[in-house]
């Protein structure tokens, strides 16, 4: 037993490296049937009246972004369809890039103007007390937007979304960890009544459940939330299309890697219940 | 998420544009790089390894900067000085929502830099007992704004969640099993947790089912840390992928154009580098691998 | 009084944060203003915000001083750590630059800060530096640092705004993070076949839920055990996953308002390295 599982570890990683790629190279878009908060999720978006202020945080980097950022460009698609202003915030260092290219390369796809439709407040260091702040007193969290410099006062939006955060309809989070939406919900959420929604990474997934329904009435979890939602919102938005298959199509190199990992389990166990068979 | 619709410049700066070929290089080699380290440890991997700290300290070194020191001082404190003459600006001063003067604006976060200057005689001597009054400043309210927030949102709202109806006139009998489970799971966990009273046989027997609860839900998260760090290597080699595109080709057609492109010259030049490095260390015992 | 004013800060600001939180919370629809409570909760939370921020900073002077410590000791990385310093210090320049560039001489700007460019709908191109945006136009500097005349974003078919800073970040910053973060998967492969053993009931338990989620979240696992593997692992996520997380959560939180109390009141006193 010990011999078989001294081999060198580095075939296991050239089994996975080349499962991967070659599925991902030949596999085909597939579609998944969506799950139920992933519906909750979309429809929440949905219910929104037309002209609600939803505060969208960007609370990832580049390290989370595989999973996090088709959800953060799928839900802006989504807002903009359905004519919801949008207030950008970060509490992650990182993350304000990522936010950038998804409002300016979305926003025009909808004309919608700077200032009356959106507007980017950028990254508030301070974890915690960021959202604390943020939850009192948005002008006082970002006496200026992260674009232009401007003063708060001088954007349409933010005049309507007022000193706190009653201004706001819904907190959506798109979260990779610390802070997050586990932050949020005592910083803004419980604290002062505003709904949230949230897109997690696969590892804080299993942190939601207990939120969920309430204060969390929906959620996306792991890349294969992000699939789902993109199979909901593509319908409808020609520009998610392309986003949608190759994120199916990596749900297909997802599910054979699933299928490795199981497979070493069983014969990593097989091999070890032998061997003590064979020792006793 | 930017699709290519025109050849990509040698560098382009814009962050609207398609990637440029110098990037897309980059990306290539460092990523390719980070790969290598599962063969063994090696120069490209400890190039790479050490231009990441570099460029990432910086990058948090210049948004922490921005968000604390820039906006919160350099830019606030002129502000409030030129709100002193101004009655439109004064008016305007706020902390909070609740109108203040400029004056009282000014004063109060002076405290916060002369904190700050505190904090900073760290750089002098790591000790340096004047340092402690800004980090007891920040644990005390960090402490504040926990406890009352973890409170409310999980301890309070959290039992509230739990104390529902376990069944309805019309709920499945899938559903009121669902309910017992959460209920009676929740109990059990708990009870695991409590160390305080000596465990007879009546709570050994609620710890261990809260044993049992734990284990699936660590089994759980284990299968979703496995989803997550597969979708990570999948982007990985997406990215890869979508410089193996034609349009980044350095010439030729068909087969010779992929192979012209980033990911393969520049997997090509790495595998070369340390094949030869291997065959000259033959005969030399193995290091552990990664 | 070195030991007892820190206590003695700490006791305070965290009882004011705590008495803000009882406040009542400024509401317009009924008429509640903010009031002087919120100020102070604000107040207080700026402080610590900018404290964290001067924290890191100081962070980075760590980083410095440990480094040129390796390269002045003839480490064998050394060659490394010097690449890590240039890199952390061109980047800084760079970004500070851009970050300050309304400040800075025209000579730095220059050379430090690549020139944007305004395209107009009638095709030609203004280079310069984009100062900021108003609300009938763009305000652009020239190379010698005069302002250009506002151009109406009417006659605006295209703004480029060059940056050196993100051109690093996505080039540099955020396919190293990505990378060295998907290493995991194969770390992941590695321990799943050397350590995983179902050594125990318990041990077996955790490693059943694990191939349960592993197949019901992706198609082809919940093809292959005909359908079962999703609903199964609907109910383990939804009761048993959702129990055990909301115990930790409560256990979690009785532990923070436990540690936060004796913080608060000064009766822990170990950060303060005691």
């Amino acid at each position: 037993m010990a011999a078989a599982l001294a081999f060198d570890r580095r075939w296991i990683y050239l089994g996975l490296g080349l499962l991967i790629t070659g599925l991902y190279a030949f596999g085909s878009p597939e579609e998944l049937p969506p799950a139920a908060p992933v519906q909750e999720y979309y429809d929440a978006i949905e219910k929104l009246p037309e002209g609600s202020i939803v505060m969208l945080s960007a609370d990832f980097d580049p390290a989370s972004a595989a999973e996090l950022y088709p959800m953060f460009y799928g839900t802006l698609h989504h807002l903009f369809r359905r004519n919801i202003r949008v207030v950008g915030v970060c509490t992650w260092p990182a993350a304000p890039p990522f936010s950038r290219e998804a409002f300016r390369s979305i926003a025009p796809q909808y004309h919608k103007e700077y200032g009356k439709d959106w507007v980017e407040l950028g990254f508030l260091v301070g974890d915690d007390v960021a959202m604390g702040i943020i939850g009192q007193s948005l002008r006082s969290a970002y006496p200026n937007d992260a674009l232009s410099k401007a003063p708060y006062d001088s954007f349409p939006l933010l005049r309507d979304v007022g000193d706190s955060s009653r201004g706001i309809a819904m907190l959506i989070t798109i979260s990779a960890g610390f802070p997050g939406i586990l932050e949020w919900i005592p910083q803004l959420c419980t604290r002062y009544d505003v709904p949230v929604l949230a897109g997690t990474t696969a590892v804080q997934t299993p942190s939601l459940y207990p939120y969920h329904p309430r204060p969390l009435l929906g959620y996306l979890g792991s890349a294969t939330g992000a699939t789902q939602y993109l199979q909901l919102v593509a319908p409808g938005t020609p520009a998610l299309v392309p986003v949608r298959e190759e994120n199916q199509r990596r749900m297909v190199a997802q599910g054979w890697g699933h299928l490795y990992i199981v497979a070493l389990i069983v014969l990593g166990n097989i091999i070890y219940f032998r061997s003590r068979r064979r020792a006793a | 998420m930017i699709l290519l619709q025109q050849s990509p410049a040698w560098i382009d700066l814009d962050p609207t544009a398609p990637p440029d070929l110098l990037g897309a290089f980059l990306i290539c080699l460092l990523t390719l790089s980070i790969f290598s380290f599962l063969y063994r440890d090696n120069p490209f991997y400890k190039l790479a390894e050490h231009l990441f700290i570099g460029v990432s300290t910086a990058w948090y070194t210049l948004e922490f900067y921005d968000s604390g020191v820039k906006k919160a001082l350099l830019e606030y404190v002129p502000e409030k000085v030129h709100a002193l003459h101004d009655p439109a600006l004064a008016a305007a001063t706020e902390m909070g929502g609740y109108p203040v003067t400029p004056g009282w604006a000014l004063a109060w976060r002076m405290g916060a830099v002369a904190l700050s200057l505190m904090l900073l005689a760290r750089l002098v001597r790591r000790d340096a007992w004047i340092s402690r009054w800004p980090l007891a400043l920040i644990v005390g309210i960090y402490a504040a704004l926990k406890m009352t927030g973890e409170t409310q949102a999980r301890l309070v709202q959290q039992i509230r969640e739990t104390m529902v109806s376990l069944w309805s006139a019309d709920a499945s009998a899938v559903t009121i099993a669902g309910n017992l489970v959460l209920v009676l799971g929740l109990v059990c966990v708990l009870v695991h947790f409590l160390f305080t009273f000596k465990r007879g046989r009546t709570l050994a027997g609620f710890s261990r089912v809260g044993v049992i609860v734990l284990m699936l839900a660590f089994g759980a998260r284990f299968g979703f840390a496995v989803l997550g760090r597969i979708a990570l290597l999948i982007q990985r080699i997406s990215e890869l992928s979508s410089y193996g595109q034609p349009d980044y080709s350095m010439g030729g057609r068909g087969w010779v154009a992929t192979l012209l492109t980033p990911p393969w010259l520049v997997g090509g030049l790495i595998v070369l580098v340390l094949a030869l490095a291997a065959l000259s260390r033959r005969g030399e015992p193995e290091p552990p691998a990664a | 009084m070195k030991r007892e004013i820190p206590i003695l800060l700490t006791v305070i600001c965290g009882l004011l944060v705590v008495a803000a939180f009882f406040a009542p919370a400024p509401d317009a629809a009924r008429g509640l203003q903010p009031s002087v409570w919120q100020a102070i909760n604000s107040e207080l939370l700026e402080w610590a915000k900018i404290l964290v921020a001067v924290a890191f900073l100081l962070g980075i002077a760590n980083v410095v001083r440990i480094n040129l410590r390796q390269i002045q000791a003839r480490h064998v990385d050394r060659p490394y750590k010097v690449v890590l310093l240039l890199s952390m210090f061109a980047f800084l320049v760079v970004g500070l630059a851009e970050m300050h560039e309304r400040d800075l001489p025209n000579g730095i700007v220059r050379v430090l800060v690549p020139a944007d460019h305004v395209t107009m709908k009638d095709g030609h191109v203004v280079a310069g530096w984009v100062q900021g945006a108003t609300e009938t136009g763009i305000r652009m500097r020239d190379s010698d640092g005069h302002d250009l005349p506002e151009i109406p974003h009417d006659q605006v078919a295209l703004v480029s705004e060059p940056s050196a800073k993100m051109w690093v970040y996505f080039k540099i910053f955020a396919p190293l993070q990505a990378t060295m973060f998907s290493l995991l998967a194969f770390y992941v492969a590695s321990a799943t076949f050397r350590a995983f053993r179902a050594r125990s009931f318990e041990s077996t338990l955790l490693l059943v839920a694990g191939a349960v989620v592993m197949l019901g979240q992706v198609k082809i696992g919940n093809d292959l055990t005909g359908g079962m593997a999703a609903p199964v692992e609907a109910f383990l996520m939804d009761n048993f996953v959702k129990a055990a997380e909301r115990a930790i959560a409560i256990g979690g939180s009785l532990g923070v308002l436990a540690t936060g109390l004796r913080i608060v009141l000064g009766l822990e006193r170990s950060y303060l390295s005691e």
